[in-house]
């Protein structure tokens, strides 16, 4: 089963996308509502698709995404933001982000993105180039 | 003159549309505008709950969003499907969509135009300070039977 | 006649010439035969008379011969003395005859004897006969009447001779003097024989008859001939011939004849006879010498005339013929060497040379025609280069059909390319990039690089990452395409150092081959309107610079007045927006009526001090709240009326702080209190009044009256100027009359409006207001009110009726201005009435008068000023 992490500042949010995502074989393995607590579930419990928002107090988004590249490089991370910098946005592609999406953000959006995450790692088994 | 005049419209409108783009694509019920009015700072008026988002960068203000608890209430049913939604959520409810319109605003007024984190408050804060010297905008209004202001107060 | 049409023009022109140049050489050769003929004649003739004249000379020689002949046989003697003479005479005559056959030996007589051969053989022939006579003499075988006819005989033939040598000239009066000399030479060969008879006759005893007889004939015939000579000879002939053939000896051939004639016996010696006589003949021979002198010397003369004739003739034809060879020489190599070059012209065009054209200097035919070839090789010209346009554009076309790709990347409107892995642009690029960014060198450029001069560090470090992205086959398209941040960018591109600005999207897809991504497809358009934009800010500083210098203007305003005119705008347009907020689910139409009412109270304030821009603008705002009372307003619509509001109090309150800063300038005119707000006030309005009465046309006295010296208290000074501005207002635009009007009406041509301030009783001050215009038409104003459906039904209460004109939205107006309003004016006064616990009444009488009596509460004492 795929481990499922959420880390969003807004305890709203966390449960929407929990929500949203009920309907898939996922394990959620976690929320998260801080940068610093999403560290701590990613090292325990290596989810394999991580949701993240930006703009988060204490750490931002960005960083929080460096660090969990460090611990767990095979995580995929989907940025989940209202922040709609395109430079952010790239940078948090750049750090390893896999998928991206903006607030505000329903279900059918949602559910389309992971579905596309989600294809690219049954994907993944066979060998890439040039990756 | 017109050339300001169309700036502080495409502004306005960025934020009203952000505002009711949110409702739209997360309740599928649009939002209406009412009359807006113009206000002073130390006049201002608040609801139950505001969002609050500061704008610095190449210009100076703040946008916020101040709505009766049952409109918090009511979107945090739509999304979640909970009656009972505690002080904290409808909080973490203002904070998040004030968040969501400002960074959507910002997506068009680009990098220049930073944003704040969420200042969630209920109520009326005695410590609460509006900057002067800015014309402050309220803008009613009204998804499906609430009413909230979206209020921009921009140099 | 076929062949000659088909004959070459060279040749139908020979044709033509041949025949004429013929004509006139044969004319030419007649004319010079005939001036040769003179020529030759005259000359023949000259001859002629030179050989007559030898002849002449022969004759008369044989004549004396002879005379002596007839002498010698006559008398039948051999008198010594006749013999002797006989001898030499002889010789005398053979010498005329030798010089007469040397004349005939002359080279140029050849023609001359060859035209006269029979006369000149038979003539020859005679002379020959001379010697055979001569012996017959000397043998004494011939008796002396033979003898005599023998020598006639001669001489006959030998004057016939010269009569055909010379007779036969052209000239008429050559000719006449030809015949006068044969009848003279005749009339000489009888006087020759007459001695000769006369000689006989006096040598015998014994005249015999018959030989008087044929003397006496010889005589009447030698005068008869002498007669026509003297007839048709000349005049100076004729008396050369008088002078010379008379005397002596002329006399004494008469007497003698007669001698002879009477038949009388006298003897006379016939030696003598023969002397008188020969003198005579002699004389005649100088006449002839002179006749054929004369004769000679005309026929020179003629000659040498049919010579210069000739000649001239010779040379002037040679001449004329040289010239009409010449003009004729011209025009015809003229005119076929145009039609020469016609020829290499018509042919080059039919060998398909369009580039030539014929220049024929000529306004002939042939010019013509060349004109005519040019404009038509023009014309083929222009229809051959469209053609060959045509030809071009459907060959474009063809290659279009082939080349569509490329002709989209000319045409299209947007930029667009393809990336390559290490980001370089494609050769093959839309035209529209070279214009959007201003840059010709793009192929082959890396796209991050040819970006980095245009766009902010920000953006490019975003570019660069979003590209890696884009090739990065694990990274999902859409997912990357969210962030591209260059959707909508501030490009600054260089034209010549100038920078632009320009606003472009640029989007970016993969193109995938062998499930690759191979390339990236690019577009890019230019959203700019850059023309738009350049307005936009032209029209700003434009308006700012009118507004600093209607700011300025503020100065001229008396700041006691300015202040309370921005205090209480101010407060209108807070008023505005409170009642937004207060009554923002009310009807739109009431708001918007509340605004219009507010907006224009104070645009009347504004007016009256002279505040041209903040009129102007309320001008405009209220031209935006009646475009939005014809619509179906929302909330958004507001927004624009609330930030032209918002706009206007930042002028108000810019002009505010401007008052502060200059409020020391006016430190030294301090206002002392209610009398001087008093004045002011009423000043200003004076002032206003005058000004809208100037700018309407109506000429107006104003008169204020207080009799009492009452001071408006504070609280009292902007409702009273409030309403007072919307009277006189009121009264301009509909009270007073335009000038006729009143003059036809009895009233004097300037209006009254006049304002009174009284107090009857102590707790309230009365205010009235008067103008001597038109009154209330109340007939007038339910009609109005009906048409605009305020009332059903006419009323019959007047009070009633005049209430009607504080109703919003009425007026009696014809054209909204800025002084006549918006049917919003009495509305106004009555609500600053009533908002200040006011009352009034209104009197007035149609066509003759208006009066409007308020009365407002006083608070405390009133205060009534001392001062003067």
């Amino acid at each position: 089963m795929i481990k499922l992490l959420i880390v969003d500042d807004s305890s709203i949010m966390r449960r929407t996308i929990e929500r949203n995502l009920g309907h898939y074989n996922l394990e959620i393995v976690g929320t998260a509502a801080t940068g610093v607590e999403a560290l701590e579930l990613v090292k325990e419990k290596k989810p394999d698709i991580i949701t993240l928002d930006i703009t988060m107090p204490e750490m931002d988004g960005i960083t929080c995404l460096v660090e969990i590249m460090k611990i767990h490089p095979q995580a995929k991370v989907m940025i989940i933001t209202a922040l709609s910098d395109k430079l952010t946005g790239l940078q948090a592609l750049d750090k390893g982000a896999r998928g991206f999406l903006y607030k505000p953000v329903n279900s059918m959006a949602l559910s389309k993105a992971f579905d596309k995450l989600l294809k690219h790692k049954s994907s993944d088994g066979t060998e890439k180039r040039g990756v | 003159m017109e050339r300001r005049k169309e700036e502080f419209e495409a502004t306005c409108k960025l934020f009203i549309d952000s505002v009711s783009n949110y409702f739209k694509v997360l309740t599928e019920v649009n939002s209406e505008m009412g009359i807006p009015y113009l206000k002073e700072s130390e006049e201002i008026v608040l609801k139950d709950f505001t969002g609050m988002i500061g704008i610095s960068g190449s210009k100076k203000g703040f946008v916020y969003i101040s709505a009766d608890k049952t409109m918090f209430e009511d979107l945090i049913n739509i999304f979640l499907g909970i009656e009972d939604a505690s002080n904290a959520d409808i909080l973490d409810m203002a904070g998040e969509i004030s968040n969501v319109v400002a960074g959507n605003v910002r997506a068009n007024l680009g990098a220049n135009f930073m944003i704040s984190v969420p200042i969630v408050f209920k109520g009326k804060p005695e410590e609460l300070q509006f900057p002067k010297n800015v014309s402050i905008y309220v803008i009613p209004l009204k998804w499906k039977k609430h009413k909230a202001f979206v209020v921009v107060g921009l140099e | 006649m076929k062949s000659l049409h088909n004959l070459p023009i060279k040749a139908k022109f020979g044709i033509v010439i041949i025949p004429l140049i013929m004509i006139i050489i044969f004319f030419d050769i007649f004319q010079i035969k005939h001036h040769y003929y003179d020529y030759q004649d005259s000359n023949r003739l000259n001859k002629a008379i030179v050989l007559g004249v030898e002849i002449n000379h022969v004759v008369h020689e044989i004549q004396k011969e002879r005379g002596i002949t007839s002498g010698i046989l006559t008398t039948n003697s051999s008198i010594d003395k006749f013999k002797e003479e006989l001898v030499t005479q002889r010789k005398r005559t053979d010498s005329t005859l030798t010089a007469y056959l040397n004349e005939l030996k002359e080279k140029n007589s050849q023609d001359l004897l060859k035209l006269h051969r029979r006369d000149i053989d038979k003539l020859n022939d005679q002379f020959g006969k001379l010697q055979e006579l001569r012996k017959a003499v000397d043998r004494n075988s011939i008796n002396t009447d033979q003898a005599i006819e023998a020598y006639a005989e001669i001489n006959s033939i030998a004057l016939l001779a010269v009569n055909e040598l010379i007779k036969e000239t052209r000239d008429k009066q050559v000719t006449q003097q030809v015949h006068a000399m044969i009848y003279f030479l005749e009339s000489k060969e009888l006087a020759s024989i007459e001695r000769a008879i006369g000689t006989q006759l006096f040598s015998l005893q014994d005249r015999r008859e018959d030989l008087v007889r044929r003397f006496a004939s010889l005589v009447a015939e030698q005068e008869a001939y002498m007669k026509s000579f003297l007839i048709i000879s000349d005049s100076e002939s004729e008396s050369y011939y008088n002078n010379i053939v008379e005397g002596k000896e002329v006399e004494e051939v008469v007497r003698l004849r007669e001698v002879i004639l009477s038949r009388s016996n006298q003897e006379e010696n016939p030696n003598y006879w023969y002397k008188v006589i020969t003198g005579k003949i002699n004389s005649l021979k100088k006449v002839e010498d002179y006749l054929a002198e004369t004769i000679h010397l005309q026929t020179e003369i003629i000659a040498s005339k049919a010579k210069v004739g000739l000649w001239g003739f010779l040379v002037l034809d040679i001449l004329i013929g040289v010239i009409a060879l010449l003009i004729t020489w011209t025009i015809a190599v003229n005119l076929l060497g145009n039609v020469k070059k016609l020829e290499d012209f018509t042919r080059k065009l039919s060998s398909g040379d369009l580039s030539q054209k014929i220049d024929i200097e000529s306004n002939d035919e042939i010019g013509q025609y060349a004109n005519t070839f040019n404009k038509m090789v023009e014309t083929v010209n222009i229809s051959q280069k469209e053609t060959q346009e045509a030809r071009d554009k459907a060959t474009e076309m063809y290659e279009n059909t082939y080349k569509q790709s490329e002709v989209i990347l000319e045409n299209v409107q947007q930029g667009i390319f393809l990336l390559d892995p290490s980001f370089k642009i494609s050769n093959q690029y839309s035209k529209a990039m070279e214009v959007i960014f201003d840059n010709q060198s793009i192929a082959n450029e890396n796209f991050s690089n040819f970006m980095r001069p245009l766009v902010i560090p920000r953006d490019l470090e975003a570019l660069e990452m979003f590209m890696r992205h884009l090739f990065n086959e694990d990274m999902d398209e859409e997912v990357v395409n969210q962030l591209n941040p260059v959707e909508q960018v501030k490009i600054f591109t260089d034209q010549d150092g100038i920078i632009n600005t320009k606003y472009v999207r640029i989007l970016f897809s993969r193109v995938i081959r062998d499930s690759e991504i191979q390339n990236i497809l690019v577009t890019v358009s230019d959203e700019t309107e850059s023309v738009l934009l350049q307005q936009h800010i032209e029209d700003a500083e434009a308006n700012k610079k009118i507004e600093t210098e209607q700011l300025l203007s503020i100065l001229k305003i008396d700041p006691s007045l300015l202040r309370g005119f921005l205090f209480n705008s101010r407060k209108g347009l807070r008023s505005i927006s409170e009642e937004f907020e207060r009554n923002g689910d009310n009807d739109m139409g009431d708001l918007l009526t509340f605004t219009f009412q507010a907006i224009h109270n104070i645009k009347g304030n504004a007016s009256l001090i002279g505040l041209q821009l903040v009129t102007d603008k309320l001008h405009k705002i209220e031209e935006t709240i009646t475009s939005m009372k014809q619509k179906n307003v929302t909330g958004n619509d507001f927004l624009s009326l609330l930030f032209e509001i918002d706009e206007l109090d930042k002028v108000l309150v810019y002009m505010s702080e401007l008052l502060r800063k200059v409020a020391d300038i006016y430190k030294n005119f301090p206002t002392t209190g209610h009398v001087v707000s008093n004045i002011l006030v009423i000043d200003s309005l004076e002032k206003g009044l005058h000004r809208i009465s100037k700018e309407i046309g109506k000429e107006v006295n104003f008169d204020f009256e207080n009799d009492k010296n009452i001071v408006i208290p504070d609280n009292y000074i902007t409702p009273f100027k409030d309403v007072m501005i919307q009277l006189i207002r009121n009264s301009l635009s509909h009270g007073i009359e335009p000038r006729h009007d009143r003059l036809a009406l009895n009233k004097i041509e300037k209006g009254n409006i006049s304002i009174t301030l009284d107090q009857e009783e102590e707790n309230e001050m009365t205010i009235i207001y008067f103008d001597d215009g038109e009154g209330i038409d109340l007939k007038k104003i339910q009609e109005s009110a009906i048409s605009k459906g305020i009332i059903a039904h006419k009323l019959n209460d007047k009070d009633k009726i005049i209430d009607l004109l504080f109703h919003s939205g009425f007026s009696t107006a014809n054209q909204i201005d800025e002084y006549a309003g918006r049917g919003e004016g009495l509305g106004l006064v009555k609500s600053i009435i009533e908002e200040h616990d006011g009352q009034f009444t209104i009197n007035s009488e149609h066509k003759k008068f208006f009066e409007m009596v308020i009365k407002f509460p006083l608070k405390g004492d009133i205060e009534i000023s001392n001062e003067v």
